[in-house]
């Protein structure tokens, strides 16, 4: 096997460039589970308390959201079930992040052709960073798991969910290999592999709800149909994500071999020879290198919100058929007015505020595309032109504004008018469009964030991540975990409140966000004027 | 000494530290309307800085900077739109073909010369409609030559502008920046290629470790420095004591003949030739001073350690 020789060393380099973000990832995904397990044994304390979890709205509802959870009635289930979407994303996304890291980014790059000039076989790259980061996803797993026994998790059942979690993304992690083949740059892998995140968490979500087969079709439904914690736990399942991840990896091996290094099998089309009038512009030029981005986000976010929207009637029966709720309610139509009052809401609020989730991760990947404009040199040539720094920047964040509120709302358009159509209600579609837009203070603040980093301390473009991650684990946890009202305050997501739709937006909240997002923006346009370009 | 008017750069007494680290200290450079300016130095000895503080990019610490005799920085704008300039490694814009960066960049250039612009990217060589990502560090180079030599721009600034290029590509550029030279157009060409400089250039800087270590035309340079000379004489000449001369070496060749090798200053030529002359010249060459030889003799300070290629 002279095409694996050089694995080793392949590894090492991969764990020495590539630990930092590897353990960020590890560590980072843990310490969600560890603030939802403090938080839940806090909130659920006896046995008494965990059995009526199940009873509350946070159950059958949010299946679509959290899939199927087995065993509900025990601190584990509760666990998996506050972790779900969380994991759902986090851990494909880790994977595809580890992946692409080692594989198609090294090749783009020229560095892997540096290496294989040396002695290391062909394959022995992506065996390294495969073997690299399928050990850290199993880590990561067992940690998740372990992380929930000091809450009282069942111990067998924490280590099944936790190879379950593993299982998700070693599944995410041969896709991604296979993609590193395919195509040929580090973009596009990225385009596939959460791509195919969405669709198999939606095909989970309407299985989940329906409660039907369909969950099996999905990488995500696997993870809950070991059912860790449930009573009919079974180890089984477990093997389907290892059997897929195993193909995955020997179709990605054979790929390697039928292409050249540097190359995808897809080639790249002959491009237009001139320029038009418009690209020739800054505007059209910001436009043309945002456009596919808008556009898969936009598609993404749509996609997501009318699965969403179109199980808005399955959640308002799955709460009229719980016991303790149906008899809380009442029955006929009025029960099924009280049930979307009470529950259908604050689904809605929260599913908005996913949506503004993706616009800010929107946004800030395009502040990010700023700065690879300065370390490309594109933006000293720009700058040695007759333009200015503020005609420079203006154009760009024009663009990445209208990019945000494009994908915004395409998604609250297409949550609310799914909702309606599956109420048979069409007022859900001006109070889901009406609630999405207060929602884009928040995304502004992100932006403003992000700008302001990058005329001050364009170096530190991380920390804008950093406090998106925390204000989304927040927004999407805080309400759930009864955490400190002032907190959720200062989560830029829940600032409007925390049922928009239900309630409508707080006016002094949007005010906040926007007198605070257009301050940074402008602070963020001072720093540019005043600071070295590039700074590398 | 030319009009002050006819400075288009003017730099004194340059300063720029990034952090603890000096970049510039006290550099001087200047720059007449229509010549080609060589602006010499290794790697890391401050000239991209240099170009950034004049482009009004970097904001100079100390110093006086003047640009067309404007402020470079806060004058930016203004002044941009006078000058074309091509930094040595731009990574473009990955999703646009080699045609498109062109034509993006030349607009941002400023007026662009549809005729000269197909006519550069015919002798260049370049395929317009491949994908920018998908170019060698050559062509990618070529893209940003060809956008700011199809500007009619009164001033070039090239940093390093042909790394990368193959010896016919070298050729072609400077072809065309003699050809922009006749037009009236002012070059300052940054390089570390001497013959590219040597080819070009009416006036050069040579810079080290962030300061002006010497500058003029070519002929200015090689008078201050030796030119190596090698005679074979019929008999032994008498060299002994005499001035301007240094590092003589003289063997005995199988004819019986002087075999005589030896730098002279520009001013002992004469007495040299003289001496040589009366040990009866057999054969006789002196060689003046290359540009390599200006470079490693500047950086003689530094052990030759910084002379860099």
């Amino acid at each position: 096997m002279s095409a694996m020789v050089g694995v080793g060393p392949m590894a090492g380099i991969a764990l020495r460039t590539g630990w930092r973000s590897l353990l960020a990832w590890a560590l980072g995904l843990v310490a969600v589970m560890v603030l939802t397990g403090s938080s839940i044994s806090a909130l659920y304390d006896t046995p008494e308390k965990i059995a009526g979890y199940a009873e509350t709205l946070g159950g059958d509802a949010l299946t679509a959201v959290n899939g199927r959870v087995a065993g509900l009635d025990t601190l584990g289930g509760v666990l998996a079930n506050e972790f779900g979407f969380v994991l759902s994303f986090g851990v494909p996304v880790m994977a595809i992040a580890l992946t692409t890291r080692h594989t198609r980014r090294e090749e783009e790059a020229g560095r892997l052709e540096l290496l294989l000039a040396a002695r290391v076989g062909r394959r022995a790259p992506l065996g390294a960073a495969v073997l690299v980061a399928s050990a850290a996803m199993v880590v990561t797993g067992v940690g998740i798991g372990a992380a929930m026994l000091p809450f009282g998790a069942d111990p067998a059942g924490s280590l099944r969910y936790g190879l379950a979690v593993a299982g998700l993304g070693l599944v995410f992690l041969g896709v991604t290999a296979v993609a590193a083949q395919v195509v040929e740059h580090t973009r596009a892998v990225w385009g596939v592999g959460l791509a195919l995140t969405l669709v198999s968490y939606l095909v989970r979500g309407v299985g989940a709800l329906r409660d039907t087969a369909l969950v099996w079709a999905s990488p995500h439904g696997w993870v809950d149909e070991v059912q860790a914690f449930g009573v009919d736990a079974r180890w089984w399942p477990l093997a389907v994500p290892v059997a897929l991840w195993a193909g995955l990896l020997a179709l990605a091996s054979v790929l390697r071999d039928r292409r050249d290094v540097g190359a995808g099998l897809l080639r790249p089309r002959r491009a237009r020879p001139r320029a038009s009038a418009a690209l020739r512009t800054p505007l059209g030029l910001a436009w043309h290198q945002q456009r596919t981005a808008v556009a898969g986000w936009a598609l993404g976010a749509a996609a997501l919100m009318a699965v969403f929207g179109s199980l808005a009637q399955e959640i308002v029966d799955a709460v009229l058929d719980n016991p303790a709720l149906g008899g809380f309610l009442g029955a006929g139509p009025e029960a099924e007015g009280r049930a979307a009052d009470l529950v259908l809401a604050p689904m809605m609020s929260t599913f908005l505020v996913m949506l503004a989730l993706l616009s800010t991760a929107y946004v800030l990947l395009g502040v990010g595309a700023l700065r690879r404009e300065e370390e490309s040199s594109r933006l000293e040539v720009e700058l040695s032109a007759s333009r200015s720094r503020a005609g420079w920047l203006g154009p760009r964040l024009l663009v990445l504004v209208l990019g945000a509120v494009v994908v915004g709302a395409v998604g609250a358009l297409a949550l609310g008018a799914s909702a309606a159509a599956a109420l048979e209600d069409g007022s859900w579609l001006g109070d889901v469009v009406g609630a999405g837009t207060a929602q884009l203070p928040a995304v502004l603040v992100f932006l403003g964030l992000g700008v302001a980093l990058f005329g001050w301390l364009p170096r530190a473009q991380a920390l804008g991540w950093a406090a998106f991650a925390v204000a989304a684990v927040l927004a999407y946890l805080g309400p759930g975990l009864d955490l400190p009202s002032w907190l959720l305050d200062l989560t830029p997501f829940l600032t409007v409140g925390r049922d928009v739709v239900g309630e409508g937006p707080q006016p002094a909240g949007l005010v906040v966000l926007t007198v605070l997002g257009l301050g940074l923006l402008v602070a963020g346009f001072a720093g540019l004027r005043r600071r070295d370009v590039p700074v590398s | 000494m030319t009009a002050p008017s006819d400075h288009l750069i003017e730099i004194s007494g340059l300063r720029k530290s990034f952090g603890a680290a000096t970049a510039l200290d006290g550099l001087d450079l200047v720059v007449d309307r229509g010549e080609v300016h060589g602006f010499l130095g290794p790697n890391g000895a401050g000239k991209s800085t240099t170009i950034r503080i004049l482009l009004g990019l970097m904001r100079a610490d100390g110093g006086t900077v003047r640009l067309f005799g404007g402020d470079p920085w806060a004058e930016a704008v203004e002044l941009h739109s006078r000058l074309a300039y091509v930094p040595g490694d731009v990574t473009l814009w990955p999703g646009l073909s080699g045609g498109q960066c062109i034509d993006i960049l030349a607009r941002a250039h400023g007026r662009v010369d549809e005729g000269r612009r197909a006519e550069l990217v015919e002798r260049f060589d370049l395929d317009p409609t491949k994908r920018s990502r998908d170019y060698s560090k050559g062509n990618r180079q070529k893209v940003s030559l060809v956008a700011a030599l199809a500007t009619d721009a009164e001033l070039l600034v090239l940093d390093e502008p042909t790394s990368g290029l193959d010896p016919l590509m070298e050729e072609v550029f400077q072809q065309v920046v003699r050809e922009r030279r006749e037009q009236g157009t002012t070059v300052l060409l940054s390089s570390h290629i001497l013959g590219e400089v040597e080819a070009l250039a009416d006036r050069v800087s040579i810079i080290r470790a962030g300061r002006t270590v010497t500058t003029g035309t070519l002929t200015d340079l090689r008078r201050h420095t030796h030119s190596a000379v090698r005679a074979v004489t019929e008999r032994t000449p008498a060299l002994a004591g005499m001035p301007g001369l240094g590092d003589v070496e003289t063997g005995t060749d199988e004819q019986g003949r002087t075999d005589v090798t030896a730098a002279v200053e520009p001013d002992a030529v004469a007495d040299l030739v003289g001496a040589l002359h009366e040990a009866g010249i057999h054969t006789l060459t002196v060689t003046p001073p290359s540009l390599d030889d200006l470079f490693l003799r500047a950086y003689a300070g530094d052990g030759g350690t910084a002379a860099a290629r």
